[in-house]
């Protein structure tokens, strides 16, 4: 089996380029961490404990609409707070974490708000005009960016 | 109580069936090491950790496990849904036909069943933690076998991106287990109790914990904050 898998074939530069959609209104603590966009690609917000698998990148995801490209930003930033919610559990006392955490949240929240208003509900308690919870795609059906 | 975001923690596209490896990743969602086996293992040791520390980090690492869990579910179905009867009999996935049609059931990749054997709860933190910790690798090995086994980039993804979830959740076990070790060698007889806080209720009805820390309280009481 090839274990050697070449990913260059996604990483045209026609296509979506992952960046930092949210740069850290202060500086990143000790600057240990990846931005929330490259962690959410690698599933890890800290560059200490990021271990790759022999020489396979992680995937760069691709979103080709204006709906996958917002929830493509609302993983990647809640995946962030998540990571921090992780490490503050077994630090509760660590302020400027704490801060980063809740700034992520927000941004989070705050994002979620806009993908309902514009695509429908991630949430049974967001808004909703008619019950279309039901209706509108369930994410293991169709692409999610 | 859990609430639900429809969508998955990580994208699963995947555009080609692959019985073969659906074969494989179902051990993941209802093997000895997957996903399944993971969110119970730590759903039911949080109850009696020692103290709140433990019990959030299990909390909160068992939920995200859950979402593990619909991205494998995801994962299986995705690589199954397109196949033919002649495809399914061909991969030896009749047997899973004739009871399941294209259902899905946890099981590993040789069709033995989910069962709750898979995870144990001393009640012993020292233990429980070193369990969690050999499973956190054991999931960790299985996902490079399953990598190892592909060559589709679709499939390969998500695979890495559990992978590196394994590792991020053996480091904060491990980070446990060691405060807790350390706490024993310092004189202590046992692990000191968990202490439940006293909770008051907020705007949206959510309950959030009062008399610590006066930031957190501010942000539990800013009832735009959970949802």
């Amino acid at each position: 089996m090839n274990n050697k898998i070449n990913y260059d074939w996604i990483r045209n530069e026609n296509l979506y380029q992952p960046t930092n959609f949210y740069p850290s209104p202060m500086p990143l603590p000790e600057n240990n961490l990846f931005n929330p966009t490259e962690a959410f690609l690698k599933g890890n917000l800290w560059k200490e404990l990021y271990s790759p698998y022999k020489n396979y990148q992680p995937a760069t995801l691709t979103p080709q609409t204006e709906q996958e490209k917002c929830l493509y930003e609302l993983s990647a930033i809640a995946f962030a707070a998540h990571e921090l919610n992780l490490y503050l559990d077994l630090h509760p006392e660590d302020q400027s974490m704490f801060l980063l955490f809740r700034d992520y949240e927000q941004k989070a929240n705050r994002l979620v708000e806009e993908y309902e208003k514009k695509y429908g509900p991630l949430t049974i308690n967001g808004e909703m005009t008619s019950f279309n919870w039901v209706s509108s795609t369930w994410p293991w059906e169709g692409r999610n960016v | 109580m859990f609430s639900y975001q429809k969508r998955l923690q990580y994208p699963v596209n995947i555009k080609k069936k692959d019985l073969r490896m659906a074969k494989y990743i179902v051990t993941q969602y209802g093997g000895s090491n997957g996903e399944l086996a993971a969110a119970l293992r730590y759903m039911n040791q949080r109850m009696t950790m020692p103290d709140n520390k433990g019990k959030a980090l299990l909390n909160d690492i068992a939920t995200e496990e859950l979402g593990h869990v619909e991205m494998l579910e995801t994962m299986v179905y995705q690589l199954m849904k397109d196949a033919t009867l002649e495809e399914l009999k061909e991969a030896g996935l009749d047997a899973h036909y004739a009871e399941h049609a294209k259902a899905l059931y946890p099981t590993d990749s040789n069709g033995v069943p989910f069962t709750a054997t898979y995870f144990a709860t001393t009640g012993d933190p020292l233990a429980d933690l070193a369990e969690d910790m050999a499973a956190e690798q054991k999931a960790r090995a299985v996902y490079e076998n399953l990598i190892d086994l592909t060559d589709d980039p679709d499939v390969i993804g998500p695979l890495l991106w559990l992978r590196q979830r394994e590792v991020v959740h053996y480091a904060r076990f491990k980070e446990l287990f060691e405060d807790y070790q350390k706490k024993l060698k310092n004189g202590a007889n046992e692990l000191p109790k968990g202490e439940m806080p006293l909770m008051k209720e907020n705007l949206k009805g959510n309950f959030y914990p009062i008399g610590g820390d006066t930031l957190v309280e501010q942000l539990y009481m800013d009832n735009n904050f959970y949802r």
